[in-house]
């Protein structure tokens, strides 16, 4: 079964698609939430994951699969229930939560106080458009570091290279794509001034 | 329009992995950075953490590649496959007759009987009927009945459209036998669910 058969399964609520979704990525989204939340118990990673299948599938009407794969857009619950568990248990841990709330389309009761973003509109594309100028094993690196979230030590180790190689090439593509940024006009004026 | 799912079928993400691989060289495994975070970094936090950015499928799909699967205990996969049979019962709900997609809505946003009643100006066993399916909604059904109950209730306007065609698909049909007695009323589903949104439009203009 391909993924969008899956997916209209899951729209139509048939039982049988629930195991089979499990099968296919469950597996990942664990090795997932064990590289962005390792301090985590593995009976928390796996009720994050099981958190995420669960507000995944009450909310399957709002994946677009012209913004990213499904397992992507299933990863941003991944990242929701692991900041809504360290919130809840770890005390002090720093926790991001709004955006990662606009993204994956949840509110919150609180949500509305959790920082919304305050970019103008449009500013998502306009970053979007600035890192599809980089080229395709750049655009991977940012994704894998500032999308997925993963640490640096995470990507190092599953490319087979050393921390520091994959943070200094991160530097590096991040000094080209801030030149470009600032012959952007428009996009320089938002963030001019801005910086520490 | 790309769906992102199907792209990365046919396209080689696994290559795009590959080069990025190889784009290491031996001398960037020497360099070294500050453990301090960059002025770079401390920018790309900014502006780039937690986006949605838009880019080539193969991206997003190499991206899939680089997260390694772990096994999962069978009491795990377990709880999982019961967190999505739950969620798909609650799909099933939403995806079922008028009656059970109000009475699911109304449970869910925290409305009791008595405040849907009002809102409606419908009578309270007259509401609870509807939800328990004692009182069918067929063709015979008021419309205005049936619109006041929907305004009452705050639920996406496609979900009731389905909801309510196929409430009308398994109810009375408009046999034109049975008709006799009912000859205002829509004489097919297409024409009930117009009469209906027409109905709901002039409620939500009043004041």
């Amino acid at each position: 079964m391909d993924i969008s058969e899956l997916i209209e399964q899951l729209k139509r609520g048939e039982d049988s698609a629930g195991p089979i979704l499990v099968s296919v990525l469950a597996p990942r989204l664990l090795g997932y939430t064990a590289m962005i939340a390792k301090d985590l118990p593995l009976a928390d990673q796996e009720i994050a994951v099981e958190n995420a299948i669960e507000r995944a599938v009450v909310r399957i009407d709002q994946y677009d699969s012209s913004k990213g794969t499904f397992a992507g857009w299933v990863r941003g619950f991944v990242r929701f229930a692991v900041a809504d568990w360290r919130r809840q248990y770890a005390d002090g841990a720093p926790v991001e939560l709004s955006r990662e709330v606009a993204r994956v389309g949840l509110t919150t009761p609180d949500s509305s106080e959790d920082g919304a973003d305050d970019s103008p509109p449009g500013i998502e594309a306009g970053v979007s458009t600035l890192v599809l100028a980089l080229p395709e094993v750049d655009q991977l690196l940012l994704r894998l570091r500032y999308v997925e979230v993963l640490p640096h030590n995470q990507i190092a180790e599953q490319l087979g290279i050393t921390e520091n190689a994959c943070r200094k090439r991160l530097q590096r593509v991040l000094e080209r794509l801030r030149l470009l940024a600032a012959a952007d006009r428009d996009f320089d004026q938002y963030f001019e001034g801005d910086e520490s | 329009m790309t769906s992102y799912d199907e792209t990365a079928g046919t396209e080689d993400p696994k290559s795009l992995l590959g080069q990025l691989r190889a784009s290491f060289d031996a001398k960037s495994h020497d360099e070294t950075l500050s453990v301090e975070e960059t002025l770079d970094e401390m920018w790309a936090e900014r502006i780039l953490a937690g986006r949605e950015l838009s880019g080539s499928a193969v991206v997003a799909a190499a991206a899939d590649l680089v997260i390694p699967p772990q096994s999962v205990r069978p009491e795990a996969r377990k709880r999982m496959i019961d967190a999505a049979s739950r969620a798909l019962a609650e799909r099933r709900k939403l995806n079922g007759l008028l009656p059970v997609l109000l009475r699911t809505a109304r449970e869910a946003s925290g409305l009791t009987l008595d405040t849907v009643a009002a809102e409606s100006h419908l009578d309270m066993n007259l509401v609870a009927s509807l939800e328990r399916g004692d009182i069918r909604v067929d063709l015979r059904m008021d419309v205005d009945t049936v619109a006041a109950w929907i305004h009452a209730v705050p639920v996406d306007r496609e979900l009731v459209v389905r909801s309510l065609r196929r409430s009308l698909g398994v109810g009375w049909t408009g046999d034109s036998l049975l008709a006799a007695g009912v000859a205002d009323a829509p004489s097919n589903a297409d024409t009930y669910v117009e009469c209906v949104l027409r109905r709901l439009a002039v409620i939500e203009e009043q004041p």
